[in-house]
């Protein structure tokens, strides 16, 4: 009797559980890479709001908007009814972060490295949480297995090109990317080598600089292509057409978050990236 | 040149003068600005409490307020958070703040005896923001063998080196004024936009120096955000408005004796350069360590004092209070602004509160020159 009874109780716990945990889950995501994974993990119809990066897939654009990552308000977050917050570790001011945990609702902030690794980490843990590990894992193994195919090219090379990252927005703010940024990383999983290393991070444009970087490539996001009016505007940059890229004309152009973003297309961006850095030229063959 | 002084006027508009003033002068009864002024910070209070992401009815808001979270229902405790952690500290601060702008905004006013300056103009509060920004990225750099609280944005410290900045900026003006005879000249206001322009120059190398982190932070300073509220800062800011206040009737007697000219004033048995110190102390006060906790702010010191100059008259016994309680009003106002008007993004107060100060600026500037052909 007793046992039954013992019995009838653990069944009750886990029922009462199961009830909490079926509530639909309300996802606001506060950044593109976040947005990009949950929708990849087949679970975009529970996300009921985002922030101003997340641009991809359109179905994350029409979503409403809860600010900038970094300038977020947690009245406008609350509004949305969310139940689970998630964001990269830029999420803030850090106050709306508390005050977003100190109204009861459960905020997860992920580290926001550049790397393979901690992109893998996002993609399962986010898979964990959303109750989606099967389509994590089927992305991760995707994402490894791009990589390690790259990464067997990438130790075979016997050159390197030097690639310039050219960060650039509308014609004023043009800044080339040193290293630990996430286009020093990108560059060297695609099988380049950073043209500058001098520096952590970004640094304006310089006409002697970039000169004296000789870089093989012009590596570009999208958007910043656009911004510029595209490949004209690139060599039109100070300094640019005096490098071997201008000279052959190679510039590189990748969507921003594919190639920056760290997230589920990320094995996509390195294959991308190893292609257009390692053309086959028909001398080759 | 439009700014001119009382003591520089012309012997000739003198007598037109003295009956303008009486027209000016104390329209209102002090009381009844005071009554307003009250009765609109009320208003605007339940207002900032009622409104965001879940509409309470002024009954929800009165029980949250007054009751203990373990009496309220289930249902309830979630408005009780929204109210107390949420909206509360972003109305008491974005009040504390205003008061404090517009104060200061007042002594600054009268230190120089020209309406026309405001912190925000003559470099005081970007000189706050550089020095706070400068904390922000060199604490880490060569602080290194500082303990980890002290350094960084959360530190004390950072609201230390802002009052700096605010003192520096307002002493060297004040040595400028004083060279040009002292008070009232274009040479102020000219020296502010000097200060401007290389605080902005110095800023600009700092985020070319500060890591990723810091330069979010420092573009806050630029932009003004009432998001950051909490009540450690409402009790910070709190206690250095209140230290202020008890300072209140001194500085208005000074203040008052002050807008005579600094000799008539030392006759008269002023101590001015206790008054000028103390005065040039306790707004850079105010300044910095509002400055430090919500970024920079502008406009309110000078909207406030002037609209209530013209109401009650330029005595600083009465506009001193009057200006503390207007500023509230003024930023209170703005901020529900910015967290209604984008709903459910949020725009920068320093965006609104500089949106209405503009406009408002130039219309006073237009409506003062018809009227009187210069500024009182």
């Amino acid at each position: 009797m007793k046992k039954i009874l013992l019995w009838a109780l653990f069944l009750c716990l886990p029922v009462s559980s199961i009830f909490a945990e079926n509530k639909e889950l309300r996802i606001v995501t506060l950044n593109g890479t976040i947005s990009e994974i949950v929708f990849a993990l087949g679970k975009g119809k529970l996300v009921v709001g985002n922030d101003t990066s997340s641009l991809y897939p359109p179905e994350a654009v029409a979503l409403p908007k809860v600010g900038y990552q970094r300038m977020l308000s947690a009245e406008g977050i609350l509004s949305l009814k969310p139940n689970l917050i998630l964001g990269l570790e830029y999420a803030g001011p850090p106050e709306v972060i508390e005050q977003l945990k100190s109204a009861g609702l459960k905020v997860i902030i992920y580290p926001g490295l550049p790397g393979v690794e901690p992109a893998l980490n996002n993609i399962l843990a986010i898979g964990k949480e959303i109750g989606a590990e099967k389509e994590a894992q089927k992305i991760v193994q995707d994402i490894r297995k791009k990589h390690s195919k790259i990464a067997e090219k990438v130790s075979k090379l016997k050159s390197k090109p030097k690639v310039l990252f050219v960060y650039h927005r509308g014609t004023s703010l043009a800044q080339v990317s040193g290293i630990e940024t996430p286009a020093d990383e990108m560059i060297r999983l695609g099988g380049g080598i950073n043209a500058v290393d001098g520096f952590k991070g970004f640094k304006p444009i310089t006409p002697e600089a970039v000169i004296a970087a000789q870089p093989d490539i012009i590596l570009i996001p999208s958007r910043g292509l656009e911004s510029l009016g595209g490949k004209d505007g690139v060599f039109s940059l100070p300094g640019v057409k005096d490098t071997p890229a201008g000279k052959k004309s190679r510039v590189v152009a990748i969507d921003d978050l594919v190639l920056l973003g760290f997230g589920p297309r990320l094995g996509q961006g390195i294959e991308e990236l190893f292609e257009s850095f390692h053309p086959k030229t028909p001398e080759k063959k | 040149m439009i700014v001119s002084s009382p003591e520089t006027s012309s012997p000739e508009t003198k007598p037109k003068r003295e009956e303008k003033k009486k027209k000016i002068g104390r329209k209102v009864p002090a009381i009844l600005v005071y009554a307003l002024l009250a009765a609109g910070l009320f208003g605007i209070g339940i207002l900032s409490l009622k409104f965001g992401s879940i509409q309470l009815s002024t009954g929800e808001i009165l029980k949250v307020l007054l009751l203990g979270q373990d009496s309220l229902s289930e249902l309830e405790v979630p408005h009780s958070i929204l109210v107390w952690n949420l909206r509360l500290p972003r109305l008491i601060l974005s009040m504390l703040v205003g008061a404090s702008l517009a104060s200061a905004g007042v002594c600054i006013q009268g230190l120089f005896r020209n309406p026309l300056v405001e912190p925000g103009f003559i470099g005081v509060s970007p000189g706050a923001a550089l020095a706070a920004s400068a904390w922000i990225v060199f604490s880490e750099k060569i602080l290194t063998f500082f303990p980890a609280e002290l350094r960084g944005k959360e530190s004390f410290l950072l609201q230390l080196f802002a009052f700096g900045g605010a003192l520096s900026v307002s002493f060297f003006l004040h040595i400028v004024s004083k060279r040009e005879g002292g008070g009232f000249s274009l040479v102020l206001v000219l020296a502010g936009i000097a200060v401007n322009a290389t605080v902005v120059s110095l800023l600009g190398f700092l985020s070319y120096l500060a890591d990723d982190t810091q330069l979010r932070n420092l573009t806050f300073w630029s932009l003004g955000s009432m998001a950051v509220a909490s009540w450690h800062k409402i009790y910070l800011l709190g206690a250095v408005l209140l230290l202020v206040i008890f300072f209140f009737p001194m500085l208005a007697r000074g203040l008052d004796a002050l807008a005579l000219g600094e000799a008539e004033a030392f006759h008269t048995g002023f101590k001015v350069r206790r008054i000028r110190n103390l005065t040039i102390v306790l707004a850079s006060l105010l300044v910095g360590v509002s400055i430090s906790i919500c970024g920079n702010i502008s406009f309110v010191g000078l909207i406030v004092p002037h609209i209530l100059r013209m109401v009650l008259g330029p005595g600083h016994k009465s506009l001193l209070p009057a200006s503390l309680f207007g500023g509230a009003l003024l930023l209170a106002i703005a901020d529900l602004t910015a967290r209604t008007i984008a709903f459910p993004s949020e725009l920068p107060i320093g965006i609104i509160a500089a949106g209405i100060g503009g406009p408002f600026f130039l219309f006073l500037i237009l409506q003062a020159k018809r009227r009187e052909g210069e500024f009182r």
